[in-house]
């Protein structure tokens, strides 16, 4: 634009030039022949009377005084008889031919000639013959075109440096007004303030800044309300995506037009295979499409529709199915809604099987108790029958005594029959049902919410007791093969805790780890030995229970898995996914302690479980009931 | 020889018919040639229209000159004044063919209750005239006055006032005794109505005649009199000659001859004899 704007000004300077010098040079010889007809009318006025009269001496006076003035090359006067009477040319003598001055103005190459008659009401007196030279003039023109060009040539540098500034700063605002206009569209308000300009810029950069300021303003609103706007529609799909139930908007036809992730989960299909598509396309049996789409179209309201569906997994799924027409404004459709109940379902069964163990665990303590009563008595009339067998004990004596036996022989006869031995044994059997009955009816009784101090090499080891007496048959068999290795702390450590639930907790790592181990032995070769390493010791203030076994281990994806509610990778049937779940509950939250798991992935796995010390308790205590 | 001869020969020829076509008129240096072109181009104009010939307008810086070129025949015709004419006619035998009409008269003026009644009551008085070589208004009075012996400086006191209109006005308010000058500057002037009833006229001059035309001698007289027949007769009328007329106070122009200029010869003769007297010649 600038280079442009330079070579018109240079066309224009030149242009100018060019027409310029043409008609100053037509107006200097135009000035030129004015003033020669000047001269020549006032050198002609002044001849009348001479010429009337005849008195030619004067002229020459007018001839000089004439020939004063510049350019004039020659000048003379010429009687009506023809005679040069005057001149300033000597050579001009004689008379002139009436030809020469036949024309008022010749113009020659560098001379004007003029030929002016001079006469009164008709009467001829004569003429005036006057040369003038152009030589000055174009001496001067050629000057004046040389200093004009240069000047020129200055004048539109300056003019051009004056329209560059003059353009700048005329444009500066429309540049300004037009970057701000850019910014507008970049969606940017805030732009720096326009600089003033001129009178009608500064209005249109004033208008401009109220006008972005005003779309700014307008624009932060609108974005506030778009934020806002997202941020409720986000809210509302986080809300519908966080819901587990799978939730779809249809339209009036029974058409997909809103779902969330459960949904697309469910579907396992892309968003735009789902968008759009009938409900008859997207959901297979034993999904009843074909009667949802059917109340979609009729309006009508369904619910619980019961589910199961038996494809593509080994357990089988429940699906609780609702359907609610949805009136948006002028459009209608349905809200259908896909709840999976599996969990419920399995919940339900869990719940329905805690309430059967419950009731077994009730009716177990119950016949321990019952047994206990005569196992007591087995013991005690054990115990009596020692005690009366003995040779101190005077009943037995009397007794020898009065059937004449020899008390020495007769003991001598027990003694050889290890009858003693033998009724020691009742004795020590009858002391281990008594401890198992006594663990069992600890375990199964109904926690209280009473914590007591106990060691953990005690709860460990009553853990173990109850594990072996837990498993029978083939289990039970499997889990006395494993062999225990113990590490306890050389120090008693004391745990305040609710001894039914810890034990349910370690009770439950061991019999997943002996799980676990069982099913490592079948892959692995005859030589493998299951064996659990049984660790207390007292860290930071905790008592620190480790139970580690050299089982296939627990892969890294699902090892934080296994304290979730349902997680189980045992066959269906055998678990159900409770265990871990419930003894983490029990430790973190009923006693604030810690579960944790540690494991290679491949030979072993360690559950670590933290439980707080017994505070200001010695083992001493152990058995002190307090409340938690 | 033979061409120079018919070089004379052609030459005459030419200038003959240069001579033939081109008449030129000589007009009394009165005026400037702007003036003097304004005023005479009419008439030069009626002189072609009559003559066929071309008429071309001269005249000279000064009388004298004017006079020396009559005298030596550089033109055709003269308008000139009537003792130049008389001069030239005595000197150079130029003829008066015509002349503009009426003639005019110097008179003498006085207050009527003056008590000057004759030129002998002028003696000791202070008159009033307006130049010293004014025919009208001065020379004839005193021709007349030294006919009664009386002699300027001495018997009577002359005061010249260029605007002969001013004279009577003078006489009427009494700064001159009596006034000399033409008669017809009463009829130019309106104003002198008011004060002509206190003046009365107690002399007056022969007639003056108005300036001659006067034809060189040796023009044809065929021409002159066609000159006289065209233009004597001519009044001034309305046409560009009549109005050039009445600028020059012409009432028309009449032809005449040299014997009709005989009256003013004695009234000039006379002035000039007591002119060169009073300068002791």
């Amino acid at each position: 634009m600038i280079l442009s704007l330079a070579l018109v000004m240079l066309f224009l300077s030149v242009f100018l030039l060019f027409l310029f010098s043409r008609q100053l040079k037509d107006l200097a010889q135009a000035r030129l022949m004015e003033m020669g007809n000047l001269i020549s009318t006032s050198v002609a006025s002044g001849a009348m009377d001479p010429l009337f009269n005849e008195m030619y001496v004067s002229l020459a006076e007018n001839i000089a005084e004439a020939s004063r003035y510049p350019d004039v090359s020659s000048l003379s006067i010429v009687n009506r008889d023809g005679v040069v009477v005057a001149s300033t040319d000597d050579s001009l003598t004689g008379t002139m031919s009436e030809d020469e001055c036949r024309e008022e103005r010749i113009i020659h190459d560098h001379e004007i000639h003029f030929c002016h008659p001079v006469s009164l009401y008709g009467q001829d007196l004569g003429y005036v013959s006057l040369t003038l030279s152009t030589a000055r003039m174009d001496q001067e023109l050629h000057t004046l075109f040389i200093r004009w060009g240069g000047s020129m040539g200055i004048i539109s540098l300056v003019i051009l440096a004056g329209a560059l500034v003059y353009i700048n700063r005329l444009t500066r605002p429309l540049r300004e007004i037009l970057d701000v206009t850019r910014a507008v569209a970049r969606g940017e308000f805030s732009p720096p303030r326009l600089s003033r300009g001129f009178y009608e810029l500064d209005q249109i950069a004033r208008a401009m800044t109220v006008m972005t300021e005003a779309i700014g303003e307008r624009e932060k609103h609108n974005r506030q309300i778009t934020r806002e706007k997202t941020e409720l529609s986000d809210y509302l799909v986080s809300i519908m995506n966080s819901i587990s139930w799978s939730l779809a908007a249809l339209d009036n036809q029974g058409r997909v037009v809103n779902w969330n992730r459960s949904f697309k989960d469910l579907l396992k299909s892309a968003p735009e295979n789902i968008q759009g598509k009938s409900l008859e396309n997207l959901l297979l049996p034993p999904f009843p499409a074909g009667q949802l789409q059917s109340a979609v179209v009729r309006g009508e309201e369904l619910k619980d529709l019961p589910v199961v569906c038996h494809q593509d997994c080994a357990d089988p799924r429940f699906f609780s199915v609702s359907l609610f027409p949805l009136r948006f404004q002028e459009r209608t459709g349905a809200v259908l809604l896909i709840e999976d109940v599996t969990k419920r379902k399995r919940i339900d069964a869990a719940l329905a099987e805690a309430d059967k163990m419950f009731s077994l665990g009730g009716m177990a303590a119950g016949m321990a108790h019952e047994i206990n009563n005569p196992l007591s008595g087995m013991m005690q009339t054990a115990q009596l029958i020692a005690s009366r067998l003995r040779p101190e004990s005077p009943k037995g004596r009397r007794a020898l005594n009065s059937l004449g036996l020899d008390d020495g022989a007769v003991f001598q006869f027990l003694e050889d029959l290890e009858v003693f031995p033998l009724l020691e044994t009742i004795n020590d059997a009858g002391k281990r049902i008594s401890g198992i009955i006594r663990n069992m009816l600890r375990f199964s009784r109904k926690s209280d919410g009473i914590f007591e101090s106990f060691g953990l090499e005690e709860l460990m080891e009553q853990s173990l007791e109850l594990a072996v007496n837990d498993t029978y048959g083939s289990e039970g068999l499997w889990f006395r093969r494993i062999s225990i290795v113990r590490e306890y702390s050389p120090a008693p450590v004391v745990v305040s805790c609710d001894y039914g639930k810890i034990l349910q907790v370690l009770l439950n790592i061991l019999k997943n780890g002996a799980q676990a181990m069982r099913e490592a032995s079948h892959v692995r070769d005859g030589g493998y030995q299951p064996r659990f390493i049984l660790k207390t010791r007292e860290k930071d203030g905790r008592g620190i229970i480790e139970i580690e076994d050299n089982g296939p281990g627990i892969p890294e994806p699902i090892r934080d898995q296994i304290f979730e509610a349902f997680f189980t990778t045992k066959k269906a049937g055998e678990g159900t996914g409770l265990g871990m779940s419930i003894s983490s509950a029990i430790v973190r939250e009923d006693h604030r302690g810690a579960l944790r798991v540690e494991s290679n992935g491949a030979s072993w796995t360690r559950f670590i479980v933290e439980l707080p010390l017994c505070a200001g308790e010695d083992a001493g205590g152990l058995g002190e009931n307090h409340q938690a | 020889m033979k061409k120079m001869m018919v070089v004379l020969v052609l030459s005459s020829l030419i200038f003959s018919a240069f001579t033939q076509e081109t008449l030129r008129f000589g007009l009394f240096p009165l005026n400037d040639a702007k003036t003097m072109m304004r005023l005479f181009s009419p008439l030069a104009a009626r002189l072609e229209e009559a003559t066929g010939r071309d008429i071309r307008i001269y005249s000279a810086p000064d009388k004298e000159t004017f006079q020396q070129r009559t005298l030596n025949n550089q033109y055709d015709l003269v308008w000139t004044s009537n003792a130049y004419y008389l001069d030239a006619h005595t000197g150079a035998g130029w003829t008066a063919i015509l002349r503009g009409i009426p003639s005019f008269r110097g008179i003498v003026m006085v207050r009527k209750d003056s008590g000057i009644e004759t030129l002998e009551d002028l003696r000791g008085k202070k008159i009033g005239g307006i130049s010293a070589i004014s025919l009208a208004g001065y020379l004839f009075l005193r021709n007349d006055l030294a006919d009664l012996g009386m002699v300027p400086e001495r018997d009577y006191e002359m005061e010249f006032y260029e605007m002969a209109e001013s004279i009577p006005f003078r006489i009427n308010s009494g700064t001159v005794d009596a006034g000399v000058f033409s008669e017809d500057t009463l009829v130019r002037s309106g104003l002198l109505a008011a004060i002509r009833d206190n003046l009365k006229v107690i002399h007056s001059s022969v007639a003056i005649p108005q300036f001659p035309l006067a034809a060189r001698p040796g023009l044809d007289p065929g021409l002159a009199a066609t000159i006289q027949d065209a233009l004597g007769g001519v009044t001034a009328d309305s046409s560009a000659l009549g109005r050039s007329l009445s600028e020059l106070n012409l009432e028309g122009l009449e032809a005449v001859g040299d014997g009709d200029y005989e009256e003013f010869r004695q009234l000039y003769l006379k002035t000039r004899e007591y002119s060169r007297e009073e300068k002791g010649l």
